[in-house]
């Protein structure tokens, strides 16, 4: 568990950050304001409540779901 | 409310081992957060060549000269970064410069009146302001704003534990009782009272040290790698200028700062020229303006070649999340209220301070009364060698300050050298001697005092020639910083007295006066 706590939760917050900044219906600036100042309350909610899981891999989980926007948003901009 | 005996727990330990981890770094950044509060004050104090000038004759800033004064130190590069800052009313005028490709970096002061260069002989300031974020460590910034979310993690796991009986907690303190549940009450107590001072100082904290790091991720994830458009929204519009490398000649900063003042509406000339793209043919001057706690921001940006403004804060759209991150910068930095604000965030870091070192007492107590653990028996020690330990090296840091020689060698580095030295063997004394947490936290307590208040003796000793003027005649600023940061001294000395005397009506110490081998494994094992 510590793992997801200490790896998993900086990694999810940041992606759903920039998920959105990059897709948030919003002006570019709005989006970026929110996207950027909301990994941090992110990042601490998640490190709260991923020891709550049942299991590792439910943790784990949780963050891939709050990741995928950052992740798609990185693929995209990767392959263009 | 009361959560599952499950979810108490596990945040019960989520708060346990996120405090215990970070809390001698943070103890380290909220007691060095003090001098950084307190920086303005402190760089006053440090440098007593500076005092006694008369300013109401000083001449208006003359940007030209300090750019030349840069020049003289050796051209700098073609698009590096130079700066210069200047208050009308002080004799000091300060210039940077930073290049990239090579890393250089200088920084240089000046008298303004006679244009010569002042000799660096301290950076207490500076140094103190850099600790607090571990500035002189490689990756120090970066570590420092993970140390923040440890901190938000340990603060709202906090509320969440003590939700059930949060009323009855705010109140209760049973000093007589026994460290376990004396510090727990403290721990408790300051820990509440100074909930919306942790969270905003996290908070600001974790967005200044990890915005570079956040900021790359969002360039590749939400911009396809190009950093140009984060700018470009986050300077209102203003499309992202980089140095071309073809030299070109510069626009003339005093007729640059008079534009920028034009720009800002502003009364006074700022104080601060900083140039992106110095000597290129595409270059940028930042300049910037005093400012007073929750005024707007004033900056003007500028083209060095053509003297164009590019924009200006007062009169351009505000950008979206700038009002809420001058909000929490503004607060982190204590930029309004004056010198009160500034005495009210150090009584709560200092109580801050209070909740870490309780907070370790809980954790000792709890777990290993008898400190059987090595771990535990390490942790003890480190806790009152580190915490203890900063306060004996800071007031041995001021005293270098006062008692070194002002013509010797490298006078900065020896001063930083020292404070380095006795923290270091500060850190380490409980190892050896150990006699019991509370008798050794009253000898550190003692000396920290003792040498707080010496300070203040050689302080007036020194400068007893000018104390008839100081009655006699209205201080100028920087003399008033000066005084200031001489009562945070006076402070700092009767608030380690304090502690020491309140060690002393407590009874012997919990854990068993054992001295280094009791700490090492046995040379057998």
């Amino acid at each position: 568990m510590k793992w997801v706590v200490s790896l998993g939760a900086p990694l999810a917050a940041v992606g759903l950050g920039a998920g959105i900044a990059r897709y948030a219906p919003l002006d570019g600036a709005v989006a970026l304001a929110w996207g950027q100042h909301l990994v941090v309350p992110l990042w601490v909610t998640l490190m709260c409540v991923l020891p709550l899981q049942k299991s590792v891999a439910r943790a784990w989980l949780v963050c891939l779901g709050c990741a995928t926007p950052g992740l798609v948003g990185l693929a995209q901009g990767v392959l263009g | 409310m009361k959560f599952s005996p499950r979810t108490f727990r596990a945040e019960w330990d989520l708060h346990a081992w996120s405090g215990v981890i970070a809390s001698l770094f943070l103890f380290v950044m909220f007691f060095s957060g003090v001098f950084a509060l307190f920086h303005e004050e402190l760089h006053a104090w440090q440098d007593p060549r500076s005092r006694g000038e008369p300013t109401a004759a000083l001449a208006p800033v003359d940007f030209e000269a300090l750019f030349a004064w840069v020049k003289a130190h050796g051209e700098p590069a073609v698009g590096s970064h130079v700066g210069v800052y200047a208050e009308a009313d002080s004799h000091l005028a300060y210039g940077w410069m930073s290049d990239e490709k090579t890393g250089a970096e200088e920084n240089w002061a000046w008298n303004r009146v006679t244009g010569e260069t002042v000799p660096e002989i301290t950076r207490v300031a500076d140094e103190l302001y850099y600790l607090h974020f571990f500035h002189r460590v490689p990756g120090g910034l970066e570590f420092s704003g993970v140390l923040g979310v440890l901190l938000l993690v340990a603060t709202v796991t906090g509320v969440v534990i003590h939700l059930k009986d949060l009323k009855r907690q705010f109140w209760q303190f049973r000093s007589e009782m026994r460290a376990r549940y004396s510090g727990s009450d403290a721990h408790k107590v300051l820990g509440i009272f100074g909930l919306p001072f942790v969270i905003v100082l996290g908070w600001s904290g974790v967005l200044l040290c990890l915005s570079t790091i956040v900021g790359g991720a969002f360039t590749w994830a939400a911009y396809d790698g190009k950093p140009e458009k984060i700018e470009e929204l986050r300077s209102g519009g203003v499309p992202a200028r980089f140095p071309s490398g073809q030299p070109a000649p510069a626009f003339s900063a005093n007729e640059l700062a008079r534009r920028a003042q034009r720009a800002a509406e502003a009364d006074e000339l700022p104080v601060t020229l900083n140039v992106s793209g110095f000597g290129d043919e595409v270059s940028t001057v930042y300049a910037h303006f005093d400012r007073h706690g929750f005024e707007p921001e004033r900056g003007v940006v500028l083209d060095g070649r053509t003297g164009e403004v590019l924009r200006s804060e007062s009169k351009s759209e505000p950008v979206p999340g700038a009002a809420f991150e001058r909000l929490l910068f503004d607060l982190h930095f204590a930029h309004f209220g004056g010198v009160f604000t500034k005495f009210v965030y150090a009584a709560l870091a200092f109580a801050f301070c209070a909740v870490v070192v309780t907070g370790n007492i809980i954790w000792l107590e709890r777990r290993d009364r008898e400190r059987a653990r090595l771990g535990n028996r390490i942790l003890e020690r480190l806790t009152l060698g580190v915490c203890a330990g900063l306060c004996v090296a800071t007031a041995t840091y001021f005293l270098a300050n006062r008692l070194l020689p002002l013509d010797l060698n490298a006078r900065g580095s020896v001063e930083f050298g020292v404070f380095l030295a006795v923290w270091a063997v500060a850190a380490v004394i409980p190892f050896f001697l150990w006699k019991g947490a509370r008798q050794t936290t009253r000898g550190y307590a003692w000396v920290a005092a003792a040498f707080y208040l010496l300070v203040i003796v050689v302080d007036f000793a020194v400068e007893s020639v000018h104390l008839g003027s100081f009655f006699t005649r209205a201080l100028s600023k920087h003399e008033s910083e000066a005084l200031v940061f001489e009562l945070v001294i006076a402070i700092l000395g009767l608030g380690s007295a304090a502690v020491a005397l309140a060690q002393r009506r407590s009874t012997s110490p919990s854990s068993s006066s054992r001295s280094l081998s009791s700490v090492l494994p046995p040379a057998s094992a």
